[in-house]
């Protein structure tokens, strides 16, 4: 609990959310889903600022790009007919892997995003598909691509009073696949290992590739050396391994209550193996 | 001894009695019942594993506003005793007192205030000033004994009460020893011989209630307590031994509470509140946070040496189980418990020649006590997992190994006799056992013989199959008593002591009432665990309740049966020999009936007037085992060393499972908590000996979704000493878990698990490694 | 400050801190179906519905339910009108200590008005957030299927 928050405001709209945050600095906390603040005793902390009544939960399909409002629901995510359909569902498979179901109804993925620890699936599949992300704050909007959003810990990204409004998802055409998977010990718990991959095929090579791990660091990461394995050859089982294994190697892994540095970096060309050959899979399909 | 066979209201899955009204969500736990003015308690834990207190300086938590009494060693008798909820005297060394100048685990009691709301109470707690001199800990089992240890008893008041093993100076808490015939030998001459290590971790039973109790002094100088507990007139004699009072001071209540499992077969918190309570002068309310609630009572971590001697016709030779248990810094239940891994194991097989014995450790760890199992658990994962490989090693399929060799009807061991908990045991032969049945119809139900499918790519399956035993009740210790009287409806009110912990046991003691008196079962208005109103029981531990309870509860109505036959015979004529008791009427043999208010209301206005009632108690002469056969299907990814678990099927022989439905809730609640326990549950120490994962989040149990498909048996036979041929069932399905997957793992991959949990990680390691197993 | 909640069905208004846990309110509002089980959002026994949404009252502060609906296992039913969903959990078996029934029954009640037809997956998906130690969950699954059934007819 808040033990010295007064009041709790309901901005309308991003812009006065933003004007609200810019007045309380540090005395000012936001709420989506709340879960993280209901753990927090900050007693700093006098105004609750609820984000959930400010328009900012809807879904907008134009023709480069679907957008995301940040406080729509993790449960929306994984569920929504229209998301289903991007990139081979991996967000929606991000989504429906977090928490259990309580937690996907409250959580939002503004929060999701920019919180980035605990149930945080989802940022895994973001990067992996270049999402963008719409930072709003006292001098107006600023887009940002994936890769700067998730280049340190996104709130170290986020200037005083910005908050994130929407995320956007490209449209691709074409033999692309995405694919996601969460290693977990149990159905509901923190993962071990996150992957994404998305791919896009030119014929038989690939054309493009993003190659995402979560689950080792504070922040998903790119495994560059097993995209560049990828991006331009014909994807092969024994490319494919290749590229798995390198993913291995630049692992950084911690150790932690779920497991040992080493099992997760074994872990990570296991299941970097597995998205990396679904992705290819789902994309020769369309080609 | 009834010889019917087919009962009324026996035998019929009756609604369980409060289930409505937990449904509706009716106010009925402990932290539903707080009374204006409550003060709210908190307890300052040691951060240190081992210590000294050498000051502590509550000078100012005290003068807080809002602060009504703040506790600790200087301020609260020394009276050494035990926490565990057993009979007295009780088997467990009395080396615990209410607050000590030393502390012995990461979370052990140091202070206890009670004031106005949590959060004063947690900051008062913050006040409390306490310096500590660190003394070494010892935080392997392995090293407790050795010498030059560091002591982590040297009270020089740290006693046993009942003549057994104790040395304190060598940290050894218990000894179990018995030994029949020459073991050497008989494994020598045996044609195969295994010896084998296994190891199980500790576990906490998360009820998802944790301890709470609330503590009022009333006007009259006595202190009710209501607390969330399986034990209430343990608890009772305990809190008044704690307080140093007449036990006729302290009035001990159990509600409705959220779950035991073992952890509440303790007195780990009333104490507190009543002396707080005491002190303050204002009811007190001592909730456990989740955090501490992991740190109340855990599972006994055990390693378990098995040497075993089988021939190759698939006789077994000799069983030596040597067992070193893990206490944690308090000895409570600590022999106990182990006696059980020979008691509750041993006797399921033919062995011409055993041994078992056992060293029950301290170390400065959280403290093991009961757990669902009881020491069955570990030892049963030992065991069964050894007669799987013995059953290879000879080229056996394991189902025909345990047919050939499990014990038979009429049949006895000698371990009966030599093994109780803590002393010489009963012995009993065997009169009931559907195990042959239960193996053949949970072989069938899994499709033991089936040809193994491979799965998919990375993932490989298994078969395994386990036999279990348990015991139904402590014989010639525990007792049990029931009361019941008639009222002008014909409705009954039954007084039981015995303590319903969600299992539904009120239930179950009305059907059994019910059927001695010829009406429904909600006929029977159960009252329970109230100690000054109900006769005394011991609580619920040891799978006694139905077996031991019912029959004081049948025994009861057998009395008021027989009076409420007096009357009628008087109403309707005849002699009350020939009236029977149905439907809620009295009927004499030439069809004439009285209903039974028209009996109730004469016996109480009418004539002669009297309370139609009686009070009955029962001690068991025998422990009748409850057996069962476990057969799982497990699903391995070699890359991951992932296991899921596909099918579990239990089949289980209760005697008469007087409520079928409720006895399924046992089977089904032990197996999913047995599987968890299997593949997840642990806790990881840091090197100080603090608990790191104490949440939900970090100590993972089953969720709906990590579910296999679950097949539950039941194999009905009748055990003539059981009230309607009743066992119990409520702990034995738990121990099938880790020993039945563990041999599918073998099924599927060739090797063998023998540390629980079989995390990914471990089961990794043990495909590289290859299987091992020497076979002499 | 003072909020405006519906807790159900009945408009109230409460006089909260907002940065209170709503659990803590709730109970002491007199709904003391809302149970405490861990205080961390883990375990599911403080399963309350808002909006119609299964939500952890142990993580929601007090602020965030100005405006919305609040649905505690009080509102199901009674001892002569229980819900289908109360009387099948009785029935199956799916009651043992209580203690997770009222989370359960909000979540399995959540899950039939979205979607009167689940399968089992879809109502294990629903109360994986309901941790139970009792029961093993087999009679909990049966107890919804078979109160979806009923209502269905």
């Amino acid at each position: 609990m808040l033990p010295n928050a007064k009041v709790c405001l309901y901005p309308r709209n991003p812009q006065e959310a933003v004007r609200i945050l810019n007045e309380h600095g540090r005395q000012a906390l936001v709420l989506a889903g709340g879960t993280a603040a209901a753990l927090s005793s900050d007693p700093a902390v006098t105004t609750l600022v609820d984000l959930t009544r400010a328009g900012m939960d809807g879904i907008e399909e134009t023709n480069a790009e679907w957008s995301l409002g940040c406080c729509l629901r993790i449960q929306q995510l994984a569920t929504h007919p229209g998301i289903a359909g991007l990139f081979d569902g991996m967000l929606s498979a991000a989504a429906a892997s977090v928490g259990s179901r309580p937690i996907r109804n409250m959580t939002t993925l503004g929060g999701n995003v920019v919180q980035v620890f605990r149930w945080s699936d989802p940022p895994v599949a973001l990067l992996a598909m270049n999402a963008g992300f719409e930072l709003t704050g006292p001098e107006g909007s600023r887009r940002l691509t994936a890769d700067e959003f998730f280049e340190r810990h996104p709130r170290q990204v986020l200037r005083p009073a910005e908050i994130l409004t929407r995320v956007f998802i490209r449209r691709v055409q074409g033999a692309s696949g995405g694919a996601f998977f969460k290693y977990a010990r149990t159905a509901f718990d923190l993962a071990v290992v996150d992957a994404a991959t998305c791919v896009e095929l030119d014929g038989r090579r690939c054309r493009e590739a993003r190659v995402v791990v979560g689950g080792t660091r504070t922040v998903p990461w790119r495994a560059h050396e097993a995209e560049k394995i990828l991006v331009g050859s014909r994807l092969t089982k024994a490319v494919m391994h290749k590229a798995a294994a390198a993913a291995r190697l630049e692992t950084r892994a911690m150790g932690g209550l779920r497991t040992d540095g080493e099992y997760r970096r074994e872990m990570v060309e296991v299941i970097v193996g597995r998205v990396i050959e679904r992705a290819v899979q789902l994309a020769q399909e369309k080609s | 001894m009834s010889r019917k066979r087919s009962f009324s209201v026996v035998g019929r899955s009756v609604l369980k009695k409060d289930g409505l009204s937990l449904a509706q969500g009716a106010p009925l736990f402990c932290e539903d019942l707080l009374p204006r003015g409550c003060l709210y308690a908190r307890v300052l834990r040691s951060p240190h594993a081992h210590a000294r207190i050498t000051a502590i300086d509550s000078s100012v938590a005290e003068s807080m506003e809002g602060v009504h009494a703040v506790l600790h060693h200087g301020n609260v008798p020394r009276v050494m005793r035990t926490t565990a909820g057993q009979g007295a005297p009780e088997p467990s060394p009395y080396d615990f007192t209410t607050f000590d100048n030393k502390v012995r685990f990461v979370g052990d009691r140091v202070a206890a205030v009670a004031a106005e709301t949590p959060q004063l109470a947690a900051e008062a707690l913050g006040r409390i000033k306490v310096e500590y001199e660190l003394l070494e800990p010892v935080l392997d089992p392995r090293l407790a004994m050795q010498p030059g240890a560091p002591r982590i008893h040297d009270e020089p008041d740290a006693k046993v009460v009942i003549p057994v093993p104790y040395e304190p100076q060598k940290n050894m808490a218990a000894h179990v020893d018995m030994q029949i015939g020459d073991i050497e030998r008989a494994l020598d001459d045996a044609d195969f011989k295994i010896e084998r290590e296994y190891e199980c971790q500790y576990a906490q039973h998360t009820p998802i209630e944790p301890h709470c109790a609330l503590a009022e002094p009333l006007a009259d100088g006595r202190i009710r307590i209501t607390t969330s507990t399986q034990v209430p007139f343990h608890v009772r004699r305990i809190v008044a031994q704690a307080l140093e009072v007449p036990v006729s001071r302290i009035h001990v209540v159990k509600p409705r509470i959220g779950g035991g499992f073992g952890a509440k077969q303790e007195v780990l918190i009333e104490d507190l509140s009543a002396f707080l309570a005491m002190r303050s002068r204002r009811p007190v309310f001592l909730r456990l946070s989740r955090s501490e609630e992991f740190l109340s009572r855990t599972r006994h971590s055990m390693i378990v040496r098995l040497r075993t001697g089988v021939d190759k016709d698939g006789s077994l030779k000799a069983v030596d189980l040597d067992v070193l248990a893990n206490t944690g810094a308090y000895g409570a239940h600590g022999l106990t418990v182990t006696c059980n891994c020979g008691s509750k194991v041993l006797p399921l097989y033919r062995w011409p020649v055993i041994r078992f014995s056992a060293d029950v450790v301290y170390t400065n760890l959280p403290v093991a006590g009961a757990y669902r199992g009881y020491g069955a658990t570990q030892a049963a994962f030992a065991m069964e997992i050894q007669m799987d490989e013995m059953a290879r090693s000879i080229g056996m399929d394991p189902v025909d190994f345990r047919l050939a060799n499990h014990v038979r009807r009429g049949e006895t061991s000698p371990v009966f006799a030599a093994l109780g908990e803590g002393g010489e045991g009963t012995p009993q032969s065997i009169g009931s056992i559907g195990l042959k049945k239960c193996i053949r119809e949970g072989a069938r139900a899994i499709g033991w013989k089936r040809r193994r499918s491979r799965g998919k790519g990375p993932l490989r399956r298994g078969l395994g199959m386990v036999c279990l035993m348990q015991g139904s009740s402590i014989p010639q210790v525990d007792m049990g008593a029931a009361s019941i009287k008639m009222n002008e409806d014909g409705s009954f009110n039954l007084l039981v002591g015995a303590t319903d912990i969600g299992t539904g046991s009120d239930t179950v003691l009305a059907q059994i009432a019910a059927e001695v008196l010829g009406v429904e079962a909600d006929k029977v208005l159960v009252t329970s665990s109230d100690t000054d109103v109900t006769p005394f029981d011991v609580g619920a531990y040891a799978s006694s309740t139905t077996y031991l309870s019912g029959e004081a509860v049948r025994k009861a109505a057998l009395d008021v049966a027989g009076q409420i036959r007096k009357v009628a015979s008087e109403m309707l004529g005849g002699a009350p020999k020939a009236i029977r008791l149905e439907n809620g009427r009295a009927l004499a043999s030439d069809g004439k009936a009285v209903l039974l208010s028209e009996v109730a209301l004469r016996s109480l206005y009418e004539i002669d007037q009297h309370q139609i009632g009686a009070m009955a108690s029962h001690i068991t002469r025998k422990s009748p085992p409850p057996f069962s056969a476990h057969f799982a299907e497990v699903e391995v990814d070699i890359q991951t060393g992932m296991v899921k678990v596909l099918k579990y099927v239990a089949a289980v022989d209760c005697g008469t499972a007087i409520n079928p439905v409720l006895a399924e809730g046992q089977i089904e609640g032990a197996v999913v908590n047995g599987l968890s326990y299997a593949l997840c549950e642990e806790f990881i120490f840091n090197d100080k000996g603090k608990l790191r994962n104490d949440s939900f989040r970090d100590y993972k149990i089953f969720c709906t979704r990590d579910l296999p498909q679950i097949e539950t048996i039941l194999v009905p036979t009748y055990e003539t000493s059981g009230p309607y041929g009743a066992k119990s069932v409520s702990e034995i399905c738990i121990n099938g878990p880790l020993p039945v997957i563990s041999n599918a793992i073998f099924d599927a991959l060739g090797v063998r698990l023998r540390r629980a949990p079989y995390t990914p990680e471990r089961v990794l390691a043990a495909i590289r490694e290859g299987s091992k197993d020497l076979v002499e | 400050m003072e909020i405006h909640v519906e807790v159900n069905h009945k408009p109230l208004v409460w006089k909260v801190n907002p940065g209170e846990i709503l659990l803590d309110v709730l109970r002491r509002e007199g709904y003391k179906s809302v149970k405490f089980g861990c205080g961390q959002g883990d375990c599911g026994a403080c399963t309350v519905l808002i909006d119609g949404q299964s939500m952890r009252s142990c993580l929601l502060l007090a602020g965030q339910v100005e405006g919305r609906s609040i649905t505690t296992v009080e509102s199901l039913g009674n001892h002569d009108d229980a819900h289908p969903l109360q009387s099948s959990f009785v029935e199956c078996g799916a009651v043992q200590c209580g203690y997770c029934t009222p989370g359960m029954l909000l979540s399995s009640k959540a899950l039939l008005d979205e979607n009167p037809e689940p399968d089992e997956d879809q109502v294990r998906e629903a109360l994986d957030g309901n941790l139970c130690r009792c029961t093993g969950y087999k009679k909990i699954i049966e107890a919804v299927l078979r109160a979806a059934e009923r209502m269905r007819s």
